[in-house]
């Protein structure tokens, strides 16, 4: 019990020192409403917050930078145009190669997919943004979304036959009883390796920027250079991991409905 | 002038169209670029993968536990379950990675 009321006391104590300071590092995943129209269904508050909004620009810029590279779709293409084919090839690469012809019918999922995170990540390293992704909410969401789909989508193809995806063929026929609660729990465990990975980059990275930002406030003009070289070093890094980890969230995406599809 | 020097672009036009198809076609999968690009992100990967099913066995053994009463044991077995899952899922993701890697060697020797 009075573990209990200690530990309590010392979540509420850092949620206070969240709130009360701008530089607490974990001050920029706070979730806020924006405005004050207060939106209730069923009981669940749905008002409209910076997640939201920032989910609603990565939308809108995705959906308006392809609109606007490809409004030509000149035979000799612009640079823009460029852009957008190449992430179309990229995508189009991933899913002939992962799932193979029968991904097909998947492609504009996968593509979509893909585009939301990679401008979500990208945008979220805009000073003063939102990262979207850096909440474990909206990526265990789109998780789950998927694990679901493509369980669906096995059990659609293969019917109880899917059943035999648990059982690596060739295994002895007792191991079965060792083998099928690994296989289910390892199957169950998708889900939340797929969106903690995307999660945790983004947290870790932003988390660092706060950090060492913190470090230049601190340090001063002369002795702030150090952390201010690390810090735009630590941007290009981030650069990177958040055009890998959507390619990653994709390329598992991929990986899995081959799964569902072949059975291995 | 018409001369050898058409017939020659046109072999080498037919030549890359082929190729193309055959890109096309699936048949030679492309390498995939990024994704062991660095070993940070296959070392979170792995680790990633590690956790997750351990903490999923963990989590399935407790909520069994707390259904059927029969604390602790369903918690022990899933751990065990769990741990087992994570070791699957860290082979599945190191056979992968190895694959890929293998296959980017040999893109790297032909090409």
């Amino acid at each position: 019990m009075a573990s209990d009321s200690n530990g309590g006391g010392i979540g509420e104590e850092l949620e206070q020192q969240v709130h009360e300071s701008p530089f607490h590092p974990m001050e920029q995943f706070e979730v806020r409403q924006i405005g004050n129209v207060d939106i209730f269904i069923f009981g669940l508050d749905l008002s409209f917050t910076n997640a939201s909004l920032w989910m609603v620009i990565s939308a809108v810029v995705a959906t308006g930078f392809l609109l606007f590279a490809m409004r030509g779709s000149a035979i000799v293409p612009t640079r823009l145009q460029v852009v957008a084919e190449g992430l179309y090839g990229l995508v189009a690469s991933m899913v002939r190669d992962n799932v193979g012809n029968e991904g097909r019918p998947f492609f504009p999922f996968i593509f979509t997919l893909f585009v939301f995170i990679l401008f979500a990540n990208t945008l979220a390293l805009i000073p003063g943004s939102f990262a979207v992704t850096a909440q474990i909410v909206v990526t265990f969401l789109m998780a789950i979304l998927i694990f679901v789909t493509v369980t669906v989508i096995g059990f659609m193809r293969h019917g109880w036959h899917f059943f035999r995806f648990f059982f690596p063929e060739g295994a002895p026929a007792w191991t079965a009883v060792i083998l099928i609660p690994i296989e289910v729990v390892s199957y169950l465990s998708r889900p939340i390796s797929l969106s903690v990975r995307l999660f945790a980059n983004m947290t870790v990275g932003h988390v660092l920027f706060k950090i060492l930002a913190g470090f230049v406030i601190l340090l001063g003009v002369v002795g702030g250079i150090l952390p201010l070289a690390v810090l735009v070093g630590i941007t290009a890094l981030e650069l990177l991991v958040a055009v890998l980890q959507a390619y990653v969230f994709t390329i598992l995406t991929c990986v899995y409905l081959h799964d569902a599809i072949h059975m291995h | 002038m018409k001369g050898p020097g058409d017939q020659e672009d046109l072999r080498s036009l037919e030549v890359r169209l082929e190729a193309a198809r055959q890109r096309h076609r699936g048949e030679q999968g492309k390498p995939r670029r990024l994704i062991d690009s660095n070993g940070a992100a296959a070392g979170f990967r792995v680790a990633v993968d590690l956790i997750s099913g351990l903490a999923v066995g963990v989590a399935i053994g407790i909520v069994l536990d707390y259904w059927l009463g029969t604390s602790p044991w369903c918690l022990i077995l899933f751990f065990f379950l769990g741990s087992g899952a994570a070791l699957m899922n860290v082979i599945r993701t190191a056979k992968s990675l190895e694959a890929e890697r293998k296959r980017r060697l040999e893109e790297g020797e032909k090409g």
